[in-house]
């Protein structure tokens, strides 16, 4: 190749190329890749002296600096997104985001959409290096435009995010880049090229990105000659912008232990057909004043067993947990979390809350593990439909010799509607009633059970649908006037 | 009258004792009645006609589940009755005690509407009655131990001794009780049809049902 088409060739790839995609096509090297743009040219230069000497010389004489002036248009392999002077505007979008919100982060991870139309390009810029540089070109696998954005950002990130960076980091920040004058048109054309038929992802939400899948554009792809590729891809190409950014802090794990001392408070919201049947719930309690005090911008609630809602829960309390979606803090010192208690007990008498503890997530599993196994104690007010026979009274006295008493119990009438028939084996472990001097029908049971036993059910008998029943075990009718749940015997919130 | 009131059928036991709480079936339940079934009819059409008194209760918990319970003034329950034997084989093809139902929609469920049979009972006179179920619903679950316990139908009619679980489907769930008599409906049409039966009839009118505790 002489000096003029040496000169020729490298005036054509300079006005389509990024010298740092020339670099990565050409003669990748991670040291090199990561240089500024009159670094990347020397090294160019050093590297093919044999047809840049006196092409590069050309240019070098006009501006090395100034050289992008020269090029009509973006990068047409990268879109200008891997341009040195692409990167702190990048930065600055993400300080933005951040100022506009109050995150209070220890650690975070970054993530980079980036435009699909670089796949197309990519394929553009790969066969034009190995048609012009057959001559130079060893190998070529140039690395990834995405591997090269991340390691360009990531010294600019660490010096203008204060913040340690890690890669299971509490702040997701997604940064979307976009490429406007393709996103359409060019988009839709490559597209067109596709063999499947446009296949509709439900999962996908109404306003997410357009319909250009990078499955679809790969596909589209292999049918693209290389005519038309050519056709397409030269042309005159803006700059890629910040479309915009994300930021989402991982899910914050709240647990506790809460008491119930209303017999007209539901757990959770009491929907019927999306209406609500009672003021509030437990769950409400609890979860809205812990919300706001982490800033998040939802929650989700659950606890190990639940109660109905005439239903006391006394004693230690019942282990809850709180997952808060998207909070604006993740730690909170025990004065803090002591506020937030008073808070919530400061509302009114029905529900109490004590030991609130930010667990991790490895913790939240501990809540719901050996749910079944647990045992729970209940203390009921029960009563005798008639007035009780000797033998019925000699046999509640009796009570406190039973232990682990089995049960068979079929779901429940009053559950029936949404839960699937079964019968299910529990254990009783012990029971004591206490009898009341001024009535002889009316009697205190105190019960230990293996959790997921029903109670009033073991009681009344539910239509003989459990049994034995208290009512078979005294052989009188029994029933049950009221119920409290004594304790749930988990450790929690983990220590 | 109090709501309470107009849900009770006057079987239940006189209490002299002040009320420490109501029965399972007065607190989640509301009482509705099927009479001269298969056939059916409303509280009207028994003024002057005789129904065959082949009758059935139903209780509907407030979550729409359905338990399907003899009468009081079903013929199989008059006193000096005993009921020998049920069986759940009430054709020669249809056998209750093959119903099967899965999931929280009870899938696979027999359908039931008011004229199907859901049991035969037969009584130590050779008398043979078909139990009807009185609404339409799917079949959830048949009381087995009445065919081991058949007495249960007469000693406990209302609890222990029911019949069948069955849920309506949800979008008639609010209507199941729409073509019954209510409670006080049913007294009505209970005296009425003690009269009617008494004039023609020597057979004891099916008035008592002590034994028919709740
Ligand atoms: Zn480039």
């Amino acid at each position: 190749m002489n000096n003029t088409d040496a000169v020729k060739r490298w005036e054509e790839t300079s006005n389509k190329f990024c010298v740092r995609c020339v670099l990565r096509h050409l003669c990748f090297d991670w040291i090199w890749v990561l240089r500024n743009e009159s670094e990347i040219t020397e090294h160019l230069k050093e590297t093919f002296p044999e047809f840049l000497q006196h092409a590069v010389a050309g240019a070098d004489s006009i501006d090395n600096a100034n050289h992008q002036l020269k090029r009509q248009g973006s990068c047409h392999c990268c879109l200008g997104i891997l341009e040195s002077n692409f990167l702190q505007p990048c930065l600055k979008h993400i300080v933005d985001a951040l100022s506009k919100e109050s995150y209070q982060f220890a650690t975070y991870q970054p993530q980079y959409f980036l435009p699909v139309q670089l796949q197309v390009f990519g394929l553009y810029s790969m066969k034009y290096f190995e048609e012009k540089y057959s001559d130079v070109l060893k190998k070529h696998n140039p690395t990834d435009v995405k591997e090269v954005f991340k390691a360009l950002m990531e010294p600019i990130l660490i010096e203008g995010i204060n913040q340690e960076r890690d890669p299971n980091g509490v702040l997701e920040i997604s940064l979307h880049l976009k490429h406007v004058s393709t996103e359409t048109n060019f988009l839709t054309h490559v597209s067109s090229k596709c063999n499947e038929k446009k296949t509709f992802n439900r999962k996908r939400p109404k306003n997410d990105e357009p319909t250009f899948t990078l499955a679809r554009i790969r596909s589209a792809m292999l049918n693209l000659n290389d005519s038309e590729l050519e056709k397409l891809c030269s042309i005159d190409l803006e700059p890629s912008v910040v479309g915009n950014v994300q930021l989402f802090h991982t899910a914050v794990f709240v647990g506790g232990r809460y008491n119930k001392y209303s017999r007209e408070l539901p757990q959770t919201p009491w929907l019927v057909e999306g209406e609500r049947k009672l003021v509030s719930s437990v769950q409400e309690y609890i979860s809205t004043p812990i919300q706001k005090a982490f800033g998040a911008d939802s929650y989700n609630f659950s606890t190990s067993g639940r109660e109905d809602v005439d239903v006391r829960m006394l004693g230690n309390g019942r282990p809850f947990l709180i997952e808060l979606i998207n909070a604006r803090q993740s730690k909170m010192d025990a004065t803090q979390l002591t506020e937030i208690s008073h808070q919530i007990n400061g509302q009114n008498n029905d529900v109490s809350v004590h030991s609130l503890k930010v667990v991790s997530k490895s913790d939240c599993k501990k809540l719901k593990e050996g749910e079944e196994e647990k045992t729970k104690s209940y203390s009921a007010v029960c009563c005798f439909i008639y007035p009780p026979s000797p033998d019925s009274i000699s046999k509640l006295e009796d009570l406190s010799k039973i232990t682990n008493l089995e049960l068979k119990q079929k779901t429940p009438i009053r559950v029936l509607h949404r839960r699937p028939l079964a019968t299910r084996s529990r254990y009783v472990h012990a029971i004591k009633a206490e009898r009341n001097s001024n009535d002889s029908r009316v009697f205190k049971l105190l019960l230990s059970t293996q959790a997921g036993t029903y109670v009033k059910e073991f009681v009344h008998g539910d239509f003989g649908r459990t049994t034995p029943s208290l009512g078979d075990l005294l052989s009188a009718e029994v029933d049950i006037i009221d119920l409290d749940v004594e304790s749930v015997n988990l450790q929690w919130p983990p220590t | 009258m109090t709501m309470d009131d107009q849900n009770k059928d006057n079987t239940a036991p006189v209490k002299s004792l002040p009320v420490l709480c109501h029965s399972v079936v007065e607190r989640y339940f509301v009482r509705g009645y099927k009479v001269n079934l298969p056939k059916g009819g409303i509280l009207s059409d028994f003024c002057e006609a005789k129904s065959n008194m082949n009758d059935v209760r139903i209780l509907r918990h407030s979550n729409r589940i359905c338990i399907v319970t003899m009468a009081p003034t079903h013929p199989a329950l008059r006193p000096g009755t005993t009921i020998t034997s049920v069986s759940f084989k009430v054709t020669d093809k249809l056998d209750r005690s093959n119903n099967v139902v899965s999931g929280k929609r009870k899938r696979g469920a027999q359908w039931l509407n008011p004229s199907s049979p859901l049991c035969i009972v037969t009584c130590d006179d050779g008398a043979q009655h078909t139990v009807f179920c009185g609404i339409r619903a799917k079949l959830v679950e048949m009381n087995e131990r009445l065919l081991s316990k058949p007495k249960l139908l007469q000693s406990k009619t209302e609890t222990e001794g029911y019949v069948a679980i069955v849920m309506p489907k949800l979008e008639e769930a609010n209507h199941t009780m729409d073509g019954l008599l209510t409670a006080e409906d049913y007294l009505q049409y209970r005296l009425k049809q003690e009269t009617l039966h008494s004039v023609s009839s020597d057979k004891s009118p099916p008035t008592s049902d002590s034994n028919n505790k709740i």
